[in-house]
C-alpha cells in the first residue's frame, strides 16, 4: 500500500534511468471499486501529461516506467486524486460527520494475467482515505519521527482511515458525472444528520446531492435544512421536483418554504399539485398570519361519534399509514362539530361494539387560531396532550397542533 | 396601493433584519482595544489631520470585506476551506501558523485592553477579569449562533460613548470637515507610518477570515448576497464613523494641549481635564467594550479557520461535546493571552506596534488570495470580481505593502 503524499512529485524515469518527469497526479474511474487508470506527470512547468497505469514497471525511490509508452488524454468518467479528493470534504457515513481528506491509500493487487498474455499485471485501487492528524505530520515528512513522542504520551496514534464505501463526497460530481456513482448510501444516515453536513457546503452541491436522493428520503432532509437553503433549493428546482417533494413534505413545512418563494414560483408549485393538496396547502397559507396557525398540521384522523370501538380501530389502521403518527382520534357530531376525543390507548382496552360517545372524553380542550401560542402550549402543557386541535368559531376543526411542532419553534426563537 | 407598499417594505425589513450581522460585527470588531489605542496615539500625534485616512480606510475596508463575503456566500466555504482545497496541506499549515501568530498579537491588545479599561473604573482585576472571561467562554461555548450574534449587535449600541465623548470634547467641527478631505500640516515620515498602523488595525487578516467564516456559519445564500453587500458597506462605514469620532476626542483635547500618551487607557485619563469627567468616562467605559468584543472575536476567528483548514467541526451551532477542538481552540487562545498580559513588565503599547505592523505584512498575502478566488471562475461563475474590485484590491495590496515597508524599515532607522 502506498499513500499519495508519498508518491507526489516521486521522480518518474524510464527503463534506462533517464529522467521523464515529477509525479503529479492519478486518474481514476468513478466506479464501486475505483481503479487508477493513469498517472499525471509534469516534464516542465509548462507541459505535464497523463499515461497508462500500466506502463508502470516498479514504484520504488524513483517510479520506473516502460521505454515505449503512449501519451493519453483524460477520459469523461476518470477523475482526479489531487483535484476531486485530496484536501475536499466528505461525509464520514460511518462516525456521522464531515471530515477533510488528508491523504489517500492506494492499494495494489495482482489480477489475473489477461488471456493470451504471459505476464501478470499490477492493478491500483483506491484503498480509502486518510482523515487523520498523522497524514499532516505526513506531508512534512514527520509522521515516523513522532511515533516515539506519541508512544511516551500514550496517545491515540492510529492513521484515522476511512474506507471507499463508507465515505460519501460533498462536491459529487465534475460536469455531468459523479464521483460516486450510488449516492444511495448516504441513505443509511438520519436525515436530520445529513441536513447539517448539507449546510456546509454551497446550495450547488446541496441541490445536486438531493436530486439523487429518493423523493421520500429527500423530503425529510429538506424538512431539516435551514429556511434560507430550503428558499433557495425550491427556486432552483425544475416544476416538476418541486411538485413532487412538496407532496413528500409535512403540510407545516410545506408552507414554510412555499411562503419565501416569489408569488409566481409559489403559485406554480400550488397549481401543478393535485387539486386536494393544493386546496389543503392554500387553506393553510391563509392560517399561517397567527402564531398558531403556521404550525397547524391539517392531517388528524376523525370518527364518528356514533362509530363502534371495531370501526374505529379499522379507520385507524387504514388511516395511520398515510400521516404522521397521532395518538388522538377526534370525534365529529353529524353536523362534523367536534364532540370529542379518543386516545389511541384507551381504544385499545375498549369492546369493539362499544359506540365512541360512551367513552370518548368529551371535554375537549381546543384552540383557536387567534389563540396566543404561549397560551396553547401552556394548556398542552397543564393537560399533558401531546397534541391539541384547532377549531374555528363554528365548531368545525381544521387541524392539530402537535408539541414537538410547537417546541421547535420555541427552541427556535430562544 | 399603500397597503401593498406596506407589505413590500415589511418583507424587505424582515430580509435586512436577517443578513443583519456579520458586516457590522466584524467592522466593529476592528475598532477592538488595539484599534482604540491605535487611533488614539495616531490622534494624539497628528490631531485633525490623522482624520484625512478615514475616507481611504473605510473604501478598502468596504471592497475587502465584500469580497470575503461574497466569496463565502457564493462558495458556502471559508477563506481557510478554499487555500486548503485549492493550495494543499502543506501552504495551510503555513497560513494557520501565521494566522495564529498574528491574531494571538491582536488578542494580547485586546485582553490588555480589557484589563486597563477595568483599572480605568478601579475594578479589582483579580475579581472582573475572571468574571469577565468566564462570562465569555459561556456566552461562545453554550448560546447558539443567533444569540452570540444579538448580543454582539447590543453590543456595538455602546460604542456610542465615543460619539458623546468626541461632543464633550468639544472639537472644531468645521477643521474636522475640512480635515476629512485635505490633511492640514506636512505629510512626515512619522505620519506616513502612523498611518499605516491606522490602517493595519482597521483593515486586519483575521477580519477577512472572520467574515468569510462567519458569513458561512450563518448559512447566507446566493439569494440575500445584495442585501449582505449593503449590510457590509454599511457596517464599514458606520464603523468608520464611530473611529472619527475617538479621533476627533483625542485630537480635541490631547493633540490641541501637546500631551504625550501610550495608549487608550492614558487617553481616556487625559481627556478629563479639558472635556469634562464623562467624557473620559466614556471614552474608558468604550475601552471596556471594545476589549471585550475583539478577545471574543479575533480568537474565533482563529477556530474558525483552525476548523476549516484541517477540517473539524466549527460551528456556533454546535454543542461544546460535538466540536471540542474548535472551542478548546478559543478558550486555550485566550487562557494563553491572559499568561502573557500578567507579566509584570508587559508592555501594551509594543505590542500594539509590533501587533499591527505584522498584519500589515501579512495583509497582501490574504489579498493574493481573495484575488485568486474572487476571480475563479469555477468557484464564482458569474459573482466574479469586476475590473473595478480587482483595480481596488490590488492597489490597495500593493499600497499597504509598501507603506508597511517603508514604515517599518523607517522606524527602525529612526530609532
Amino acid at each position: 500500500m502506498f499513500y499519495f503524499s508519498e508518491l507526489i512529485n516521486k521522480k518518474v524515469v524510464n527503463e534506462n534511468n533517464k529522467t521523464i518527469g515529477k509525479l503529479k497526479d492519478f486518474l481514476f474511474l468513478a466506479e464501486e471499486s475505483p481503479k487508477i487508470t493513469k498517472i499525471f506527470i509534469k516534464k516542465s512547468p509548462r507541459r505535464s501529461f497523463a499515461i497508462l497505469i500500466k506502463e508502470i514497471k516498479t514504484i520504488g525511490d524513483k517510479i520506473v516506467v516502460y521505454k515505449d509508452f503512449v501519451e493519453k488524454d483524460v477520459a469523461e468518467r476518470e477523475f482526479s486524486i489531487a483535484k476531486n479528493l485530496l484536501n475536499r470534504q466528505i461525509i464520514d457515513v460511518k462516525g456521522g460527520k464531515v471530515v477533510r481528506v488528508n491523504d489517500i491509500a492506494i492499494q495494489d493487487k495482482q489480477s489475473l494475467p489477461p488471456k493470451g498474455g504471459k505476464e501478470e499485471e499490477l492493478e491500483y485501487y483506491i484503498a480509502g482515505v486518510d482523515v487523520g492528524f498523522r497524514a499532516i505530520l505526513r506531508w512534512f515528512k514527520l509522521e515516523k519521527p513522532t511515533v516515539p513522542l506519541y508512544k511516551f504520551f500514550k496517545l491515540y496514534s492510529h492513521p484515522h482511515f476511512l474506507s471507499w464505501g463508507d465515505i460519501e463526497p460533498l462536491e459529487l460530481a465534475r460536469g455531468n458525472v459523479q464521483l460516486k456513482k450510488d449516492i444511495g448510501d448516504l441513505e443509511r444516515m438520519r436525515p436530520e444528520d445529513l441536513a447539517d453536513y448539507l449546510e456546509k457546503t454551497n446550495i450547488r452541491n446541496v441541490n445536486k446531492i438531493i436530486t439523487g436522493l429518493d423523493d421520500e428520503y429527500a423530503a425529510d432532509v429538506i424538512e431539516d435544512l435551514n429556511i434560507n437553503y430550503q428558499t433557495a433549493l425550491f427556486k432552483r428546482f425544475a416544476p416538476e421536483q418541486a411538485t413532487r417533494l412538496i407532496d413528500f413534505l409535512e403540510p407545516d413545512e410545506a408552507v414554510d418554504i412555499l411562503l419565501t418563494l416569489p408569488r409566481e414560483k409559489r403559485n406554480e408549485i400550488l397549481d401543478s399539485l393535485d387539486k386536494k393538496k393544493n386546496e389543503e396547502l392554500r387553506e393553510l397559507m391563509k392560517y399561517s398570519k397567527t402564531s398558531v396557525g403556521k404550525l397547524i398540521n391539517p392531517d388528524f384522523i376523525t370518527v364518528s361519534s356514533e362509530a363502534t370501538g371495531s370501526q374505529v380501530l379499522s379507520t385507524v389502521k387504514e388511516k395511520l399509514p398515510e400521516q404522521p403518527f397521532s395518538s388522538y382520534i377526534y370525534a365529529l357530531n353529524q353536523e362534523d362539530h367536534l364532540v370529542g376525543v379518543i386516545e389511541l390507548s384507551d381504544l385499545l382496552m375498549r369492546e369493539g361494539d362499544e359506540q365512541v360517545f360512551k367513552f370518548m372524553e368529551q371535554d375537549v380542550v381546543v384552540a383557536h387560531l387567534t389563540t396566543p401560542q404561549e397560551i396553547a402550549l401552556k394548556r398542552m402543557l397543564k393537560y399533558k396532550l401531546y397534541a391539541l386541535p384547532i377549531i374555528e368559531d363554528n365548531q368545525k376543526m381544521i387541524g392539530v397542533v402537535t408539541f414537538d411542532d410547537m417546541i421547535e419553534d420555541v427552541v427556535d426563537k430562544l | 396601493m399603500i397597503k401593498r407598499l406596506w407589505r413590500q417594505l415589511r418583507i424587505k425589513i424582515l430580509i435586512i433584519m436577517a443578513v443583519m450581522g456579520p458586516g457590522l460585527i466584524t467592522a466593529f470588531a476592528d475598532n477592538d482595544a488595539g484599534g482604540v489605542a491605535t487611533y488614539s496615539v495616531a490622534a494624539s500625534k497628528f490631531g485633525y489631520s490623522m482624520l484625512t485616512t478615514l475616507i481611504p480606510i473605510t473604501i478598502v475596508l468596504m471592497i475587502t470585506q465584500e469580497i470575503g463575503s461574497r466569496l463565502a456566500v457564493v462558495t458556502g466555504k471559508g477563506l481557510g476551506d478554499l487555500i486548503r482545497e485549492k493550495f494543499g496541506i502543506r501552504v495551510s499549515v503555513l497560513i494557520f501558523g501565521i494566522l495564529f501568530f498574528v491574531n494571538f498579537g491582536v488578542i494580547i491588545q485586546d485582553l490588555g485592553g480589557l484589563k486597563d479599561g477595568l483599572s480605568l473604573f478601579h475594578l479589582n482585576l483579580w475579581i472582573f477579569m475572571p468574571v469577565v472571561i468566564a462570562f465569555l467562554f459561556l456566552l461562545i461555548t453554550k448560546a447558539s449562533y443567533a444569540k452570540v450574534e444579538k448580543f454582539f449587535l447590543f453590543l456595538i449600541f455602546f460604542y456610542i460613548s465615543y460619539l458623546i465623548s468626541a461632543v464633550l470634547a468639544k472639537p472644531d467641527w468645521a477643521l474636522v470637515g475640512k480635515s476629512l478631505i485635505i490633511p492640514h500640516g506636512k505629510i512626515s515620515f512619522g505620519y506616513l507610518y502612523t498611518a499605516v498602523a491606522v490602517l493595519g488595525t482597521t483593515v486586519t487578516a483575521w477580519g477577512q477570515f472572520f467574515i468569510n467564516s462567519y458569513v458561512k456559519d450563518k448559512k447566507l445564500t446566493v439569494d440575500r448576497l445584495k442585501y449582505n453587500q449593503a449590510e457590509i458597506y454599511f457596517g464599514a462605514f458606520l464603523t468608520d464613523i464611530i473611529t472619527l469620532f475617538m479621533m476627533v476626542a483625542v485630537a480635541a483635547t490631547i493633540f490641541v494641549h501637546n500631551i504625550q500618551i501610550t495608549g487608550a487607557a492614558d487617553a481616556a485619563l487625559a481627556i478629563k481635564p479639558f472635556a469634562g469627567d464623562l467624557a473620559g468616562v466614556m471614552f474608558g467605559a468604550g475601552l471596556i467594550i471594545a476589549g471585550f468584543i475583539g478577545a471574543a472575536i479575533v480568537p474565533l476567528a482563529t477556530a474558525y479557520a483552525f476548523s476549516e483548514f484541517f477540517g473539524y467541526e466549527g460551528s456556533l451551532d454546535v454543542s461544546f461535546s460535538k466540536s471540542r477542538l474548535f472551542y478548546g481552540f478559543f478558550i486555550f487562545q485566550i487562557l494563553l493571552g491572559l499568561v502573557v498580559i500578567s507579566f509584570p513588565n508587559f508592555s501594551l503599547f509594543k505590542i500594539t506596534l509590533y501587533a499591527d505592523f505584522i498584519n500589515g505584512i501579512f495583509l497582501p498575502v490574504i489579498f493574493f488570495f481573495l484575488y485568486k478566488f474572487a476571480n475563479d471562475k469555477d468557484l464564482m461563475g458569474k459573482y466574479r470580481n469586476s475590473k473595478f474590485q480587482n483595480f481596488m484590491l490590488v492597489g490597495s495590496g500593493l499600497a499597504i505593502t509598501i507603506a508597511s515597508l517603508v514604515g517599518g524599515i523607517g522606524s527602525l532607522l529612526n530609532r
